[in-house]
């Protein structure tokens, strides 16, 4: 009797046992193939379903990341400088130029700054972000490169943009995080998005100075910077605006507004890398006869196909380089003179 | 004695004439029934579990389900 009640409760098991295995092991080898292939599978999710997912950085990016790096082997003195330099570096550090900025309190000149022409290419369809192409950098500025800094963003949307894409929160940390990104590898200064907030602008009949304007006026909360995001498309003089600080003026603009590339995916992504860029002091460079101008530099005015890994010219580079620590212009800062570049078109 | 044997083989006469349809034909079934039944089907409810085991691992991919998952598989390699 306890035999027969053993056999009929192994049967039963057996019986329920079996379909469960076999439905668990077709789920797990899913789950597992869906890891395997993470990236093309959330990017066919992205742009063919139109679902809201982030895509996944190939899925190399555990594994072959670090091939990446290694390909860049000048990544190696990078490393190098910032260990040696690791006991000089409090000097700079506690000898914050605040300290003796304060006195002369020399009001900021950042000036607004040219705005960055359209890519008149038409880009290939959406692509996922590449990693930036890093150069190597050597001495003083890769001292410079090794010291972390980190700058708090206050974002601002404009309420055509809030319309064309629901998830804007999303669409401004995603856009925000890739851009930190690439600052972090080419300056090593990590963007913190602080806060995000509608912009109650009018989508329509501002010049960019004027929005420019706008969002410099704005309560910067505890952001350091603050960036407005519009869905102006690019026409054919400008794809954003932003103060530039002159290279010896003590601080960092805090300004910026970043107009949409609807051709691009990531519509500000590579106009919000060149207005950061001039936070920091780097200048424009609109001629096409320049070798930087013809490598895309996100500086230049070139039109980069979306699918090339950003980079930016090395002087540019070292000019960030060099200002990365200065502090940005205080909010009770007189709004910079609108007076010089105000000319859409005129460089800087 | 003898009256046991006889209703016994009734019983089976009739078991015979009644095997398929309850009017005693057997019903054929297309090829179109069969592959709906042997192939779509049971094809979309496997595919469909696989599917969402694809899907699990490829927005989840850090959730202990997956890192299960792929650690059983990691044990084959």
């Amino acid at each position: 009797m306890n035999w027969k009640r053993i056999k009929a409760v192994g049967k039963l098991g057996l019986l329920f046992g079996t379909p469960l295995l076999v439905v668990l092991g077709l789920f797990g080898t899913g789950v597992y193939v869906g890891d395997l292939y993470r990236e093309p599978i959330t990017s066919f999710e992205k742009e063919w379903l139109g679902l809201d997912v982030e895509v996944a950085p190939a899925h190399a990016s555990d594994d072959a990341d670090d091939p990446k790096e290694e390909e860049t082997p000048p990544k190696a003195p990078v490393t190098e400088p910032p260990a040696e330099a690791s006991e000089p570096k409090p000097e700079p550090e506690t000898k914050p130029e605040p300290e003796t900025k304060p006195e002369p309190e020399p009001e900021p000149k950042p000036e607004p700054v040219e705005p960055t022409p359209p890519p008149a290419e038409p880009t290939p369809p959406p692509v996922e972000v590449p990693p930036t192409t890093v150069d190597p950098v050597e001495g003083p500025l890769a001292t410079q490169l090794a010291t972390p800094v980190v700058v708090g963003v206050k974002v601002l949307v404009d309420d055509a943009l809030v319309e064309r894409r629901p998830d804007w929160i999303d669409y401004v940390q995603r856009t925000l995080s890739r851009a930190s990104a690439v600052y972090q590898k080419q300056f090593g200064v990590e963007l913190e998005l602080v806060a995000v907030g509608r912009w109650g602008v009018p989508i329509e009949g501002l010049s960019s100075l004027e929005l420019l304007e706008d969002v410099q006026a704005r309560p910067r909360e505890a952001a350091s910077v603050v960036v407005g995001f519009t869905e102006r498309p690019l026409d054919n003089r400008t794809s954003g605006k932003a103060f530039t600080p002159e290279s010896d003026a003590p601080f960092n603009a805090s300004a910026a507004v970043v107009y949409a590339n609807a051709s691009h995916r990531d519509a500000h992504l590579r106009s919000l890398l060149h207005e950061l860029g001039h936070l920091f002091g780097a200048r424009d460079i609109p001629d096409a006869a320049h070798p930087d101008y013809q490598s895309g530099s996100w500086m230049s005015y070139a039109p980069v196909p979306e699918s090339r890994a950003p980079w930016i010219d090395a002087a540019n580079r070292a000019r960030i380089l060099e200002r990365k620590q200065k502090p940005f212009a205080p909010a009770s800062a007189p709004a910079p003179a609108p007076a010089e570049p105000a000319a859409e078109g005129a460089t800087p | 004695m003898s009256t046991s044997d006889k209703p016994a083989k009734a019983d089976d006469a009739a078991l015979v004439a009644t095997d398929g349809d309850d009017d005693g034909t057997k019903k054929k079934r297309g090829p179109l029934a069969w592959a709906l039944g042997w192939i779509a089907v049971p094809g979309a409810v496997l595919g469909g579990i696989f599917a969402g085991g694809v899907i699990v691992g490829a927005n989840f991919h850090d959730s202990w389900v997956t890192r299960a998952f792929v650690w059983i598989g990691n044990l084959g390699s």
